[in-house]
């Protein structure tokens, strides 16, 4: 197995403040990994500590088998970056910081037209300064940055913050580099986005990993939300982990009693807001 | 793949974002300059006033001007408050912007997470100094040689002192642009840099102020860079060569450990 980002014992104080403590990390060539974490719990800490933006305390950091320290622009031309809290130049057009950021890549923009068109980017918009924007076009320009000259690894925090449902076009795009043997790492509190879209998940609280498993496995050892309502007019509604076998035995043998039965997948929001104790996870 | 020293795409980019202020702060030279063209016939009675106490101006020594010759009226758009402001500003337009402007904003990380290193981008501000530093005594020269044709007196000039002052107000523009190249490598964004770059900025022209006003101290004139830019000294001055070498040669050396702590620091910072 080939890994394209390998993090050990990552370390990173603000001061007296420990942002990242002793963080671990594995994300596998080719996979979409989804990085979750509540508000302040380190990711976009490690996100900067593997582009070499931010150098830690302590813990060695390979990105694409190469230490990120040192490593300079010749692996970064193979990296894809979009941050958290995007800024781009006011005063460029969008076809200018397009143009801008694919000659610092050094790379061709050969991926240009297939980010924008996935993400529904109105070309004829191109020729407006970037001012002029709307915060989810801006996002669209920032993730055409980071994609357009096909990066072997593509990083990229919080995509989805400012853009419609029609720009959702982005999680497909993000499965199709996969398949192609790119790897994607991105970070979300919009765990729908991760359970569609990521082969993998971390779930980083208090600057560790707290979690790492494949979503199709997270997925099946899910509990079931029961509710079963009783001609009687009655009604219990519970969580039900294990086999399904014995509990509709039992619910069969009420017989003429039972009047109705509902078993669904508990979706991941509900399982991290129980592995956190955090509310800011949305469905 | 080699190393960059210079990166072209961020120096086009850098020209192009601060175009249009650095030509207005190159105007400033020029336009005072032709005032002066405009203005310098209309003293003739006071020159020729004054020409009965010439002995008088003996006094006034070296570090002073002497407004009613050509010389020293068309030395004004090197050493004229609004173009020193000018100049300044011209120099510290980049810096400030880049890296502590785009630290604040957030851009620094896009650009430093593309293959552009921390060193490359300081040595690509340094270039983009070195180029407005050369405009800016570009156009003081201008300002100069053109006021001095306006009034018909660009004969009376002496062309090697007028390009050592060329030379002097360039080194002044790289030494401040290095100063303020450092300071915005460890400001964590474009105000607190800005801040420190002006109080530093007033420091350096009370020093300069108090030298040429305070008798005894011309000596505070040598903890400022605007004590190395004295036009009257080097239009004067009848050793031109080490006047002109020692005075160039601070201001380069200000300019060369500016430049250098900045892309130091900028490769150790622990931040982007």
């Amino acid at each position: 197995m080939t890994l394209a980002i390998e993090v050990r014992g990552l370390e990173v104080r603000y001061g007296s403040h420990v942002a990242v403590s002793g963080l671990d990390l594995e994300v596998r060539a080719g996979e979409v990994f989804g990085f979750l974490g509540p508000n302040g719990a380190g990711k976009t800490t490690t996100i900067r500590a593997l582009l070499d933006l931010l150098r830690p305390d302590r813990g060695r950091v390979e990105v694409l088998g190469e230490p990120v320290r040192g490593a300079g622009g010749r692996l970064r031309e193979r990296l894809g970056f979009l941050p958290g809290d995007l800024a781009l130049f006011p005063s460029l057009r969008g076809s200018e910081t397009l143009d801008f950021f694919a000659r610092l890549y050094r790379r061709p923009p050969r991926r240009r037209d297939e980010v924008l068109d996935a993400l529904g980017f109105p070309r004829e918009a191109l020729r407006r300064r970037i001012r002029t924007y709307s915060t989810g076009m801006r996002q669209m320009i920032g993730i055409t940055v980071a994609m357009q000259h096909d990066p072997d690894l593509l990083v990229l925090d919080e995509p989805t913050t400012g853009l419609d449902p029609r720009a959702r076009g982005l999680l497909e795009l993000l499965r199709v580099r996969a398949d192609e043997g790119r790897t994607v790492l991105f970070s979300s509190h919009v765990l729908a986005e991760v359970e569609r879209s990521a082969d993998r998940l971390g779930l980083v609280k208090g600057g560790r990993v707290h979690l790492t498993e494949e979503v199709a496995s997270l997925r099946e050892r899910l509990p079931k939300r029961v509710r079963v309502r009783r001609r009687d007019g009655s009604e219990e509604q519970f969580l039900h982990e294990g086999e399904l076998a014995p509990l509709l035995a039992r619910l069969a043998a009420e017989g003429e009693a039972l009047a109705d039965l509902e078993v669904r997948p508990v979706d991941l929001a509900e399982i991290f807001r129980r592995e956190i104790r955090d509310e800011e996870f949305r469905a | 793949m080699a190393r960059r020293a210079i990166d072209g795409p961020l120096l086009g980019f850098l020209f192009r974002r601060h175009r249009l202020a650095t030509g207005l702060c190159y105007v400033v030279p020029v336009l005072i300059g032709l005032v002066v063209g405009f203005l310098y016939p209309t003293y003739a009675p006071q020159r020729e006033a004054l020409k009965v106490f010439k002995y008088a101006t003996r006094f006034l020594g070296q570090g002073q001007m002497d407004l009613f010759s050509a010389e020293g009226a068309f030395s004004l758009p090197f050493q004229h408050p609004l173009c020193l402001l000018a100049l300044g500003l011209a120099a510290a337009l980049a810096p400030l912007a880049l890296p502590a402007g785009e630290r604040g904003r957030g851009a620094l990380d896009l650009l430093l997470a593309s293959p552009l290193e921390r060193g490359t981008l300081v040595r690509t501000l340094v270039l983009h100094e070195f180029l407005v530093a050369l405009g800016v005594g570009a156009a003081s020269l201008i300002g100069a040689w053109s006021g001095a044709m306006w009034a018909g007196e660009s004969g009376t000039l002496t062309p090697e002192r007028y390009l050592v002052l060329t030379a002097l107000v360039a080194s002044l523009a790289l030494a401040l642009g290095a100063i303020a190249s450092w300071i915005s490598v460890e400001a964590r964004d474009r105000g607190q840099a800005a801040l420190v770059y002006g109080v530093a900025m007033g420091v350096f022209f009370i020093l300069d102020v108090a030298a040429r006003m305070w008798r005894d101290g011309e000596w505070l004139g040598w903890l400022t860079p605007f004590g190395y830019l004295r036009p009257a000294r080097i239009l004067t001055t009848e050793d031109l060569a080490s006047v002109a070498g020692r005075d160039l040669g601070v201001l380069l050396a200000v300019a060369t450990v500016g430049f250098g702590l900045a892309i130091a620091r900028q490769a150790r910072r622990r931040s982007a």
